[in-house]
């Protein structure tokens, strides 16, 4: 008995605390809550989703199939295993796409895929530009001597880690165009590298982290301002090459 | 009888706590603490891209706006920001002056100088930075600055511990009150917290997609990533088993915060692990910041009492003194 009165009056002070509150107000708020908290629920949900599925609308904004992939896809059969989705079927993503104008304009509309799926190799890019007198200058980014502070080197870590994938084939020739422009040279070439982690044992084993043979070309271009067409993809290459750091 | 006084009184209790959990108000503080945070954050995130404002926001820098529609797509439309305006992108002086004034108002929001103006400000110039980058040079920290600053929005972020309460207190002819509990703070509050729950929810899913994270290899994989290295921790890989233990727990951390952080007793050890977990990405990862910025939304767990005991006496010390 003393706790139900005890219950009623806290509700009564609950009830009190929120009376500034006209509940209709409190029933609109609410539905706004709800929408909003569906938007960041589902987008990351629908980034996963992308993810796994390889969405086409995703897919042709965020990368351009080489002309050999695209021959590949229209030979390859149908993946059964996996039922197109679309708006249409599914729930989550007709809600998802009702609300990504609003998740775009509050920069809301991505995943959360920290260290996700797997924490993988890094990707960096060499670069050796040469000057109209004939010098050349070799560098790679990110690097951290010559990026200061932190975060500066980060966010060009991030400039090589999306170049491939995620950037579509013609930020590597906005890439060089810029290089260029702030080296004052007449032609670049880039080349994408993959630096491989080692395994416990191989740490062990005493090889260092950048051991020359842990660092992988995936692809290259070259050019000048003009000429800068060709996309950095791994098919550039017929196969990795071991290169020098 | 039962069959309809049940439900209903479900549906009471339901309706009571949905109330409560969002309309109660509450005791400012806590999203004040998080506002010098947030400030504090944002203002040196922006303050590094001054080493490189043109290289990124200009007209031929690493991604041009040409390339970054192109990689937005359809997105690029509501992807909003004053970064892509040719008056901005194309003209040096003025791109200046807009990072200039966005540094002014991040500065502001920190301090607390006309906080609730500065915080509306603030996520809007937040968004203008990072929704001219991506896909490129953005990373988890720019989700979490824009988040916190979207929320500081909701609520009285400076009715403590800012320069707005001491100019009001100076102006006041009696002693001023306590600031009153607030239904936007808890809103905010609320926000944040919830926003948190789905980060680490879709953070340890999404490493559930992956192998290295089943058979505990991935604390490995990270520890020898020479570019991510701040410190070197492959003496680690004497210890395998050690490694695939704390790559277990991170998972399960991340995934069961939603549930546990809600828990009296559980929270106080889930925060302890966000601050270890974070702790450590910063320290060893080299990053920094984010593990800051999400540390900055953890705060949101802690309580009013807790937040006054710890920033009163640093506001007590540091505010300006009467002539």
């Amino acid at each position: 008995m003393a706790k139900s009165e005890k219950t009623d009056k806290s509700a009564e002070q609950s009830s009190e605390a929120r009376g500034s509150l006209h509940p209709l107000l409190r029933l609109v708020l609410s539905l706004a809550f709800l929408l909003h908290l569906a938007g960041i629920f589902l987008a990351p949900m629908r980034a996963s989703i992308s993810d796994a599925y390889r969405l086409p609308d995703r897919d042709a904004a965020f990368r351009r199939p080489s002309a050999d992939e695209q021959r590949a896809n229209s030979a390859a059969t149908p993946d059964f295993s996996r039922p197109p989705i679309s708006a249409e079927n599914s729930a989550n993503i007709w809600l998802h796409e009702k609300l990504e104008p609003y998740l775009n304009i509050c920069y809301l509309n991505h995943g959360y895929n920290f260290f996700a799926p797997d924490p993988g190799p890094s990707l960096l890019i060499r670069y050796t530009v040469e000057r109209e007198d004939g010098s050349t200058f070799r560098a790679v980014f990110p690097d951290l001597k010559k990026q200061w502070p932190r975060l500066r080197y980060h966010r060009h870590f991030m400039l090589s880690s999306h170049s491939w994938r995620v950037l579509p084939p013609e930020a590597a020739d906005a890439y060089a165009r810029h290089l260029l422009k702030v080296h004052n040279a007449k032609r670049i070439t880039l080349e994408l590298l993959e630096h491989r982690l080692l395994s416990e044992q191989e740490v062990l084993d005493g090889i260092p982290l950048d051991d020359p043979s842990t660092y992988v070309v995936l692809g290259t271009i070259s050019g000048d301002a003009q000429s800068l067409a060709a996309p950095m993809l791994e098919e550039t290459l017929p196969a990795p090459e071991e290169v020098q750091p | 009888m039962n069959l309809v006084r049940i439900p209903r009184d479900y549906l009471t209790s339901l309706v009571r706590a949905w109330n409560d959990f969002w309309f109660q108000p509450s005791d400012p503080a806590v999203l004040a603490a998080i506002r010098i945070c947030a400030g504090a954050m944002l203002f040196y995130t922006h303050l590094v891209w001054s080493l490189d404002l043109q290289a990124f926001f200009g007209a031929d820098g690493w991604l041009p706006r040409d390339v970054v529609r192109l990689a937005q797509g359809e997105a690029h439309t509501t992807m909003w920001s004053y970064f892509k305006l040719d008056l901005i992108a194309e003209n040096p002086a003025v791109l200046w002056m807009v990072h200039i004034a966005a540094l002014v108002v991040f500065f502001c929001l920190a301090i607390g100088l006309f906080s609730r103006t500065m915080s509306v400000l603030a996520f809007a110039a937040a968004v203008a930075y990072v929704n001219r980058i991506p896909p490129g040079a953005y990373f988890g920290l720019d989700k979490a600055n824009c988040m916190l600053a979207m929320y500081l929005m909701l609520g009285p972020c400076g009715a403590r511990f800012s320069i707005d309460r001491w100019w009001k207190k100076k102006r006041a002819a009696e002693p001023l009150p306590d600031p009153p509990p607030s239904v936007g703070a808890t809103v905010a509050i609320r926000m944040i917290q919830l926003h948190m729950c789905i980060i680490y929810l879709f953070g340890g899913l999404g490493k559930l997609q992956g192998w290295a994270w089943w058979d505990g290899s991935a604390l490995w994989m990270a520890f020898a990533n020479l570019e991510y290295q701040s410190f070197d921790m492959t003496w680690l890989a004497r210890f395998p088993r050690f490694l695939g233990f704390v790559t277990h727990v991170t998972v399960f951390w991340e995934v069961f915060y939603i549930v546990l952080v809600w828990h009296r007793l559980w929270r106080p050890l889930i925060l302890l692990s966000a601050v270890v977990v974070h702790g450590g990405i910063a320290l060893s990862m080299g990053m920094i910041t984010f593990g800051l910025a999400m540390l900055i939304g953890n705060m949101a767990f802690l309580t009013p009492e807790f937040v006054n005991s710890v920033f009163d006496p640093i506001v007590e010390r540091i505010k300006p003194r009467e002539a």
